[in-house]
């Protein structure tokens, strides 16, 4: 699937896709660090807030696998439980670094 | 369509991305903010046609910023949407959309879904008219599968029922010291709504001399500071308030305040305090009372043996008079001490209130006819158990009091009438539960102020010139009112006159017999008397006294001389002469040790102090007789008399 029809898929232009993907990536590092280290504190508050933030932002883009992790560790978080969560973290990363390899090849914002 | 004023309030970057691209794109002037905070800073000098809110976000959540705005007039005319994924989860579960206060919702999802119900509801907003009704959700059946459960809501709704509940009010302030959150407690502590309360400056609720501080103590964003305690608190809605800041470490310079109403916890305080004083000074009061009531019992002694043997024609005969007639005086003082410090003699029978006040306002109005008294008398009024002697003292004293504040013409107003415990003021007191006999005095004088209020019944507290009142007066009405289980308070104002409320306990009404009456000439006896007083003045002229009048006197200087003088002449003594309180072996400890070898002793008990307390206990054992020192030479062989009569 390339670009442009990605961006179409949600009624974008492509450059403004790009621009908006590259927020979201940067975001997504920054909540992925926060998620990181609420799940090392075990801050349940903090994952929820964390994850709720990817949730929305992978929604609003219409990637659903990204959604779809970001929810489960919500919900989860939301009940108080952090059990699931570090699998799902790791999970996550994989796949924000591989939209930004995919979608931003020119630029190096990568998760560690 | 026309260019529009849009603000747009969310917390995540890549929305307010996406809409300022969409909306600027066709042409529409487009503010972002990232927190309800920023988003009422740019509401200040900008008035959008419509605005997108977030419902989640900090420092203000979309909620109550909806809440705001929608009470600012300027901004009556603009269009609120709401935007937030939880928005249809929770409109839904709620349904309770008045609540938010918003003209329309969309769920938030996928751009280009979004994107098109974002567009239609602009093209919408034209034909507004913003009536406050709730608005429409849009965009529901294009949301993701999200089966939130009923038990994460309610999840949510415990902490928040938690916050709302407790006592102490819960503020959190951004770092300019701007309210982000306050909870209910906090609302009604301030004595400000909600939507008042949020946004605006934390410091500036408080009364303006404690601003300066309150600033300097959120700057230094030390942990856990309490720098307005009990002993020093904040000022706020007329209220004394404990406060506690703690600054959040991990949000930006945060802090949450927790409000502390310690008003009523003060107000103890101060009763406590003021009850300890009373108790010290009272003490003090009750020795020194003791120690000159023995004084005035020798000098008394001594006038009256002098004059036995002086002829009224003879010029000394005047000057002892004088002297009998001062050292009255001076027991009259004494006796108020001691009315103070509770220890007086203490006479009680069931009476009705209304009879003393009859009593004393007679009295009172023969001698004061400049003031009219105004009389207003329950007919049912409860009966108390009293001394008739002491309260009548109290409600002169009042009436003196009132009579000096309203020089030349005024008006008293005195009034019964039955209340039970609850009726009481609890300022000062925690009333004992039952029925109470209210008695008021009231005065049309001068008044008081606040200072002179509340030292009123303060020992040696007085107004008035000095040698013109000794500042016992109402001292020992607060003791004798307290004595008899009651309490007294006052109202005044300067310039409004003053009210004294006296409240008595109720009894059944048991009227007993007011005893008999004994002849007041000088009563003769033959017997043998032991005195027994560790006061070497006290003994001699109370001997020389009864042997004047015809008695044999056995003497003994303490307890253990008593007990060794009545074993040897225990078949000739007829009465002992008591004295209560002695070094080494008290009266009543003699009184014992007596009625074990002889159970018939006749006892007459004798004090600087009262009859109150163990002197009661020794009566009730059996004990014949009380006397209070310094008894008059009448007072002594009439006492003496009528229990030698007694029995015979």
């Amino acid at each position: 699937m390339n670009i442009k029809e990605l961006a179409e898929n949600i009624g974008l232009e492509k450059e403004e896709y790009l621009e908006l993907v590259e927020l979201f990536v940067e975001t997504g590092k920054s909540d992925m660090d926060k998620l990181q280290s609420a799940i090392d504190e075990k801050n349940v508050e903090k994952v929820a807030t964390a994850s709720h933030s990817l949730k929305g932002a992978s929604g609003n883009l219409g990637f659903e696998e990204i959604f779809e992790v970001a929810k489960k560790i919500n919900d989860e978080a939301l009940e108080g439980s952090l059990k699931g969560t570090p699998e799902s973290a790791q999970v996550l990363k994989e796949k924000l670094n591989a939209i930004a390899s995919l979608l931003l090849p020119d630029t190096n914002i990568y998760i560690k | 369509m026309e260019m529009k004023k849009i603000l747009v309030a969310d917390n995540h970057p890549l929305m307010l991305k996406y809409m300022t691209n969409l909306l600027e794109k066709r042409g529409h002037e487009v503010l972002t903010a990232q927190d309800g905070l920023s988003a009422l800073d740019i509401l200040n000098d900008f008035i959008p046609d419509i605005m997108f809110i977030d419902l989640i976000m900090p420092n203000i959540d979309g909620k109550k910023l909806c809440k705001i705005v929608r009470r600012m007039p300027a901004l009556k005319h603009s269009y609120i949407v709401v935007l937030s994924a939880i928005a249809a989860e929770e409109l839904e579960e709620t349904a309770n959309l008045a609540e938010i206060e918003a003209d329309a919702y969309i769920a938030k999802g996928p751009f280009d879904k979004m994107g098109k119900h974002i567009l239609a509801i602009l093209n919408r907003s034209d034909q507004k008219a913003s009536t406050g009704h709730p608005g429409e959700i849009i965009g529901l059946e294009d949301i993701h599968s999200r089966q939130i459960t009923k038990e994460l809501l309610s999840a949510r709704r415990h902490s928040k029922g938690i916050m709302e509940n407790i006592d102490e009010g819960i503020m959190e302030i951004a770092c300019d010291a701007r309210i982000v959150y306050v909870n209910s407690a906090a609302v009604s502590l301030s004595g400000i709504s909600e939507e008042k309360l949020l946004a605006s400056n934390f410091v500036n609720i408080f009364h303006e001399i404690q601003r300066q501080e309150l600033r300097a103590l959120l700057e230094s964003n030390k942990p856990s500071l309490q720098v307005f305690t009990k002993d020093s608190p904040a000022l706020l809605n007329g209220k004394e308030l404990e406060l506690r800041i703690l600054p959040l470490k991990e949000e930006g310079r945060k802090s949450i305040v927790i409000l502390k109403d310690v008003t009523e916890e003060k107000k103890r305080d101060v009763q406590i305090q003021r009850a300890l004083k009373m108790e010290t000074i009272g003490t003090l009061a009750g020795g020194i009372a003791h120690e000159f009531n023995n004084l005035l019992t020798g000098i008394q002694g001594n006038a009256s043996l002098m004059l036995l043997n002086t002829v009224s024609a003879d010029p000394d005969y005047k000057r002892l008079k004088n002297i009998e007639k001062m050292v009255q005086d001076g027991s009259t003082l004494t006796s108020q001490l001691l009315g103070y410090a509770r220890e007086g003699k203490y006479q009680v029978r069931s009476i009705n209130p209304n009879k003393l006040v009859e009593n004393t306002s007679d009295t009172f109005g023969r001698t004061r006819k400049d003031i009219a008294v105004h009389k207003e008398l329950a007919g049912d009024l409860f009966m108390v158990e009293a001394d008739q002697g002491q309260i009548e003292q109290v409600l002169l004293n009042l009436y003196v009091n009132a009579a000096d504040a309203m020089p030349g013409v005024g008006s008293l107003f005195l009034k019964t009438t039955n209340v039970t415990y609850k009726d009481i003021g609890t300022e000062h007191h925690r009333p004992k539960p039952g029925n109470y006999v209210k008695l008021v005095v009231t005065d049309t004088g001068n008044g008081m102020e606040e200072k002179t209020r509340k030292r009123i019944f303060d020992p040696f507290f007085t107004t008035k010139e000095i040698g013109q009142g000794t500042g016992l007066g109402l001292a020992s009405a607060y003791g004798i009112i307290k004595a008899h289980g009651g309490y007294i308070d006052v109202e005044s104002e300067k310039g409004k006159g003053s009210s004294f409320k006296i409240y008595l306990p109720a009894v059944k009404a048991v009227v007993r017999d007011q005893g008999t009456v004994i002849r007041e000439e000088h009563l003769m006896g033959h017997k043998t008397i032991l005195l027994v007083d560790d006061e070497e003045s006290v003994r001699e002229v109370s001997q020389e006294l009864l042997e004047t009048i015809g008695y044999n006197i056995l003497t003994a200087k303490d307890g253990k001389e008593a007990l060794e003088v009545y074993k040897k002449y225990r078949d000739t003594i007829d009465l002992v002469l008591l004295d209560m309180v002695m070094p080494n072996m008290g009266g009543s400890k003699v009184y014992d040790r007596l009625k074990e070898m002889n159970p018939g002793v006749k006892v007459l008990l004798s004090s600087g102090y009262s009859i109150n307390g163990e002197a009661t206990e020794i009566v009730a054992r059996g004990c014949n007789g009380f006397i209070q020192k310094p008894f008059s030479f009448k007072d002594l062989s009439q006492e003496i008399k009528k229990i030698l009569n007694n029995g015979q």
